[in-house]
């Protein structure tokens, strides 16, 4: 009985602050992609022809976000099923931006980003058997590219 | 090439589910689905188990001995053996020749095992006061074995470890679940007990010729009952004092004589 009410515990207590920290998370995400959103980022090498190139350098940015114990679970109950794991897509979305927005802070004082790239990777940590922590870490990498300025 | 700056649209890459909402509805009916699979299997196994015969399952358990460390302090007792045979002997049911072992326990009990062994504790045998007394406790088991609740016993704690396995994939959940689901078993197996109390009290008839001796041992021990933590919902067996007078009833709707008994050879 002892066991199950801490199951319980933790999943409430996962689900509770998790979905606190996530809001919070993405109000922060919301509010910097629209400082940042002077700054292009594109997945191609398209340069501006007319334009020559100063300077160009990479730029990375790495976040790395927690999964809590509710997702687990709600992600094994999903999967039994075959649905879309809703909890698992938050949490993604928010490693994404996030590692996006990192690398576009690197970049300041540049005009543009080209050949971005992004990386997923599960880091996992077995506390126990049962409970397989991972966390995720979302990697974007790109060249960042100022112009000379025009005369 | 223009580039126009705009900020992602949010509900693309994660919806506007919720994910407690969808955790709460399939959790809801992955628990639907298991209990339902859990009685019905558990159904099927009951009623399965009965059709198996005793030599099979004598072919199948024989092997099984006890845990060693039960083994080591194991006695004999050619007495207990020789009444479990006398019960045996008035019993038509019984094909299979089953042996007694006695272990050394700070309690009374008596327990049948799969493949004809069953297992009584030394103080069991100093707790009875007469013949009468230990072949009643025998008969008793001898009425599980019979009607095959040994088995079925078995079956359902193996049920449920099976079931998680499989719905969970490993074997770690198994603790959680089974000890939350002890007080269902409980239920199911004093309807059990009051059957095989039944059926001691016709064979203790059979191989003595009358039922003296039939609730003494019970009525002893219905003091211990109400120590007991939770009464009579923790316990197993049904209490002690319902035991007698059932039995009690079932004697006078039988019409049972009470005889005399017989003492314990004086080495007991």
């Amino acid at each position: 009985m002892g066991e199950l009410l801490i199951f319980v515990t933790l999943v409430a207590l996962g689900f509770v602050v998790g979905s606190i920290v996530e809001r919070k998370h993405f109000a922060s995400i919301r509010e910097r992609e629209s400082a940042l959103l002077e700054l292009p980022t594109i997945a191609t090498d398209e340069l501006d022809p007319a334009r020559v190139v100063e300077e160009s350098t990479l730029v990375v940015g790495v976040a790395v976000i927690a999964v809590d114990y509710f997702k687990v679970v709600a992600a094994s109950v999903a999967s039994f099923f075959g649905c879309r794991i809703t909890a698992y897509e938050t949490l993604l979305d928010r490693a994404r931006r996030e590692s996006i927005l990192r690398m576009k802070a690197q970049a300041q004082g540049y005009d543009i980003i080209i050949n971005t790239r992004l990386e997923t990777s599960a880091l996992g940590s077995e506390r126990n058997e049962r409970n397989k922590i991972y966390s995720v870490e979302c990697f974007a990498y790109g060249t960042a590219v100022r112009y000379a300025s025009l005369r | 090439m223009k580039i126009i700056k705009k900020l992602p649209r949010e509900q693309i890459n994660h919806g506007d589910d919720s994910p407690g909402r969808q955790f709460l509805i399939l959790g809801a009916c992955l628990l639907v689905l298991a209990v339902g699979v859990y009685y019905a299997a558990g159904t099927v196994i009951s009623r399965a188990v009965l059709y198996v015969p005793q030599n099979l399952e004598h072919r199948l358990f024989s092997r099984f001995g006890l845990h060693p460390e039960l083994a080591r302090n194991n006695q004999q007792s050619p007495h207990a053996q020789a009444v479990l045979d006398r019960l045996a002997k008035a019993t038509p049911e019984i094909s299979l020749s089953l042996r007694i072992v006695v272990i050394s326990d700070s309690i009374s009990n008596a327990m049948a095992l799969p493949g004809g062994m069953i297992v009584i504790t030394d103080k069991l045998l100093q707790d009875v006061q007469s013949e009468n007394e230990l072949a009643m406790v025998l008969a008793h088991e001898l009425g599980h074995f019979t009607l095959r609740h040994h088995l079925r016993r078995v079956s359902r704690l193996l049920l449920l470890p099976a079931l998680t396995t499989v719905l969970f994939g490993d074997a770690s959940t198994t603790g959680l679940v089974s000890r939350s689901s002890t007080l269902f078993e409980l239920s199911y197996s004093r309807a059990e007990e009051s059957a095989a109390d039944s059926f001691a009290l016709d064979t203790l008839n059979r191989a003595y010729g009358h039922v003296a001796g039939a609730t003494e041992f019970f009525q002893r021990n219905a003091s211990l009952d109400s120590q007991a933590l939770g009464g009579k919902y923790s316990s197993s067996h049904p209490l002690s004092t319902e035991r007698v007078r059932a039995i009690d009833l079932q004697i006078r709707q039988k019409g049972y004589k009470c005889g005399n008994l017989t003492a314990l050879p004086p080495s007991q």
